[in-house]
């Protein structure tokens, strides 16, 4: 529990706000960069929702694009699409979601909520950022030029197809993103480790903090592998043949590289691929956990049960990756062991939503905007998790694998649970990093209006998916077999363009709230988190002393306490009367 | 027996009955199509399909117990003033008790249960697979972005030179097993057909196979399931499942077509 490495405070503009080394303006660098990729992809998930809808009538032509890019009878071409769907996927995980949940929370969160000035390394964390900048402009230039492999860009087709730039542009800036990421990785575990205030035992570390340092741990360990993977991936491009196998014949012309093999790469792949779903996600349980305490003044259920869970899962979620390998050609033997680790998720993902409910119960429940999207959280991973076991049944995942019962299983997860998440943490925080309250009538609005059409858009998925329909095809009109469901496509769609429309409230919200919401004051949840006992926004070096800890996390509505929480370095209840309040219970 | 053990038990057993037992009377039942599966042509489709409404139940059930208890739970302990939450951290002993009895719970009716019966139905559809020596069989490449239909000709070998090659056309005999070899020429495809519960990659380098039953005369379409390029969308066979003779005068029709090319 040593000092952090004082650095002075920057004076100039550039160095308080471009080249910052304050995990504060890191952590919103950050949410800024994210939240605009998150607009971007949303965007394409539009522009892809409108294409599957109206594929070829030309009395819907695409808004836009259509005439920008000239295109015959307003329509795109399918190399567009696959760009889209490509660049859809890669930026929605990688660029939107992983800087917001890892980079924002973890940043902004990481020291105020142990007690600690700064992160461990502040360079290193300056570092990870700008890496990642350069990372998201690879991106965009990939977007431009156009890579199309799909976000899981498997080899021959990543190799081969695509002879342009972009998707050279596409590894690098994945590549990069995951030398940012190990970095800011090796960050958050040294400083868990090292920076806890006096009295902060891991015993009392809040669950979002839990949450983090599992994911830091699960990207220092699959991080390497990917990178590896994807290097090899380029240098395949450039004539190497880790994954090319012997006399492959594309465009008629014979390939003179040979001797590699195909499921390697898909072997490498998700052997990151996997835990990363989790790496996005263990923060959002800590958040879940955290919030449902915080706005139901009850001790989050069962602490420990969660912590040893969500630790668990991590162990699991390394031995789980041939799941998404069923249909792959790989030994039935290999098959049934990833099975049957694979439905074991469930045990700890069960614990999860008990202590979750156990939370709520007998609580005093307070419906705030961050607590609805908490509370939709809960509702919308049941059925992301629940729906994963059909997946996780191999005869059941030999009929759906690659449909859109896959797409709606992991938007469930990803764009629904780990989203709200994002926004749940974004209306929670705001207070604390620019000061102003976030305007709550708008926040449930916000709310409701994602909520609903978001059931219809990936609820919809899962019958579509049930049916037989192939996920990243480009017109589904060709099938028969899938025209009679055309109109569910169209109703997809709409759903899309409302929950599309909805964030605009919440665009809204945040730039009226940045300037004109109402002054927040330190602690205006009645929370019992450091981070609250520092003025709103925190200073530089966060703490004017170093706090000491002397309590829990989740001290809500403790009996012998003056008012219904206690935050963590209080110490108004004597000892004496919190062990005679534990023998009572 | 103490009396706070009774709720967890009775809740246990409860649940265990449910999530355990019901499934397989239902799916003995005989009920095909709940949710909106595709028709079902083949001899071994309905085990995916049973298995799908197990699955499909037993995580309706969970989800109900859940958003059930969300909602229960919200709207009777919301914030009313004056009132104040209890102080329960939810680690003594009975607590546990009830997180071992939900994991056992998920871990033997729905885990092992899932687990157990795709395992039986997979490891029965492949004791009944065909013998390649005598089976119909066909051989599938893919390229983009088409399917390339290979048959043995009349000495019943592949990679000679009577072999019938056509493209994106599969005939095959109703009431027969035919077993399906599939590689690829270019990128990964996969051979896809919703109505025959069938799906494997088309992986270059390697060969996999399928094989399927069809039960009567239809006609179905063969997609392509893994994205292999911008044409992923309308790389589209036909399958023709007709009698055995239909099959062989279609053959003889692609052999003299073939003969004349030459």
């Amino acid at each position: 529990m040593a000092e952090a490495r004082g650095h002075h405070e920057p004076r100039t503009f550039l160095g308080r706000y471009i080249f910052s080394r304050d995990h504060k303006i890191i952590g919103i660098q950050f949410l800024f960069t994210g939240l605009f990729f998150l607009l971007l992809g949303g965007l394409m998930a539009l522009v892809i929702r409108w294409q599957l809808a109206w594929p070829s009538d030309e009395t819907h032509p695409l808004p836009l694009l259509a005439k920008w890019y000239g295109w015959e009878g307003g329509h795109m071409p399918p190399t567009f699409y696959l760009t889209l769907i490509t660049m859809h996927g890669s930026i929605m995980i990688f660029f939107a979601i992983t800087p917001i949940v890892i980079g924002f929370l973890g940043n902004y969160l990481i020291p105020l909520q142990i007690g600690a000035k700064d992160m461990a390394f502040p360079t290193l964390n300056m570092l990870s950022y700008w890496v990642f900048f350069v990372a998201s402009v690879c991106m965009i230039l990939a977007l431009i030029f156009g890579a199309g492999a799909g976000w899981t860009a498997y080899p021959p087709l990543s190799v081969v197809a695509t002879p342009s730039i972009g998707q050279d542009l596409w590894i690098l800036a994945l590549a990069l993103m995951g030398v940012s990421s190990l970095m800011g990785a090796i960050n958050y575990v040294t400083t868990i480790i090292q920076l806890r205030a006096p009295g902060m035992t891991w015993g009392r570390l809040p669950l979002t903090i839990w949450g983090l340092f599992y994911t830091a741990v699960l990207n220092l360990a699959v991080l390497p592998v990917i990178a590896a993977g994807l290097f090899l991936l380029l240098l395949d491009r450039w004539g190497t043949s880790f994954y090319i196998p012997e006399g492959l014949i594309v465009n008629g012309q014979r390939l003179d590289q040979g001797g590699g093999a195909v499921l390697l790469y898909q072997h490498l792949f998700w052997f990151f691929g996997h835990p990363e779903v989790y790496i996005l996600i263990l923060p959002v349980w800590g958040v879940v956990s955290e919030l449902l305490a915080v706005f139901s003044r009850k001790p989050a259920f069962g602490y420990k049960a969660t912590v040893i869970c969500m630790g668990i899962i991590v162990g699991l979620s390394l031995i789980v990756w041939g799941h998404h390998m069923f249909t792959a050609g790989m030994a039935p033997m290999l098959s049934k062991t990833f099975m049957t680790l694979t439905t074991l998720i469930s045990i700890p993902s069960a614990v999860f939503f008990l202590n979750w409910l156990g939370t709520l119960w007998k609580g005093d429940i307070h419906l705030t905007s961050p607590m609805l999207f908490t509370l939709g959280i809960v509702f919308v991973f049941a059925i992301g998790g629940l729906t994963g076991l059909f997946h996780a049944a191999e005869a059941v995942d030999l009929y759906v694998h690659d449909t859109y019962f896959v797409v709606g299983h992991f938007h469930y997860t990803l764009a629904a649970s780990v989203l709200f998440g994002s926004i749940a943490s974004i209306y929670y925080w705001f207070p604390k990093a620019f000061g102003r309250m976030m305007n709550e009538t708008l926040g449930k609005w916000h709310f409701w209006l994602t909520f609903i059409p978001l059931q219809g858009v990936f609820f919809g998925m899962f019958i579509q998916g049930a049916h037989g329909h192939m996920r990243r095809i480009a017109d589904p009109t060709l099938y028969d077999f899938l025209r009679p469901w055309q109109s569910y496509n169209v109703f997809i769609t709409y759903c899309a363009l409302a929950l599309g429309a909805a964030q605009l409230l919440f665009v809204a919200n945040f730039v009226y709230s940045l300037f004109a919401g109402r002054k927040a004051e330190r602690n205006p949840w009645g929370a019992t988190t450091l981070e609250w006992t520092v003025p709103s926004p925190p200073p530089h070096g966060n703490f004017e002393a170093t706090p000491v800890i002397r309590r829990w996390a989740y001290d809500y509505s403790l009996p012998e306490a003056p008012r219904d929480y206690l935050v963590q370095t209080e110490d108004e209840v004597p000892v004496g009367a919190e062990v005679a309040a534990a023998q009572k219970r | 027996m103490q009396r706070r053990w009774l709720i967890p038990l009775a809740t246990g057993t409860g649940a265990w009955t449910i999530l355990a037992i019901a499934p397989p009377c239902w799916a003995a039942g005989g009920v095909k199509r709940v949710w909106w599966l595709p028709e079902d042509y083949s001899t071994t489709g309905y085990h995916f399909d049973n298995l799908f409404n197990i699955v499909l139940f037993e995580t309706a059930v969970a989800f109900a117990a859940v958003v059930i208890a969300l909602i229960y739970f919200v709207v009777r302990y919301r914030h009313r003033e004056g009132h104040r939450a209890v102080y329960e951290r939810g680690d003594r002993p009975i607590h546990l008790a009830i997180t071992v009895t939900l994991a056992l719970i998920v871990f033997i009716a729905i885990d092992m249960n899932i687990v157990h019966r795709s395992n039986v139905s997979l490891a029965e559809i492949a004791e009944q697979a065909p013998d390649p020596e005598s089976a119909f069989v066909v051989f599938v490449t893919g390229e983009q972005f088409n399917w390339v239909i290979t048959y043995p000709g009349t000495d019943g070998q592949f990679g000679t030179l009577d072999d019938i090659e056509t493209r994106n056309e599969m005939h095959v005999p109703v009431g027969e097993k035919v077993l399906v070899r599939i590689t690829s020429r270019d990128v990964i495809h996969s051979f896809n057909i919703p109505q025959l519960r069938v799906k494997m990659d088309a992986v270059p380098g390697m060969e996999t196979r399928v094989w399927f039953e069809v039960t009567e005369p239809t006609k179905l379409e063969l997609a392509c399931a893994e994205l292999c390029g911008w044409g992923h969308y309308m790389m589209k066979g036909r399958v023709v499942a007709e009698s055995r003779e239909a099959v062989e005068r279609w053959l003889q029709e692609q052999e003299q077509f073939q003969e004349a090319m030459r």
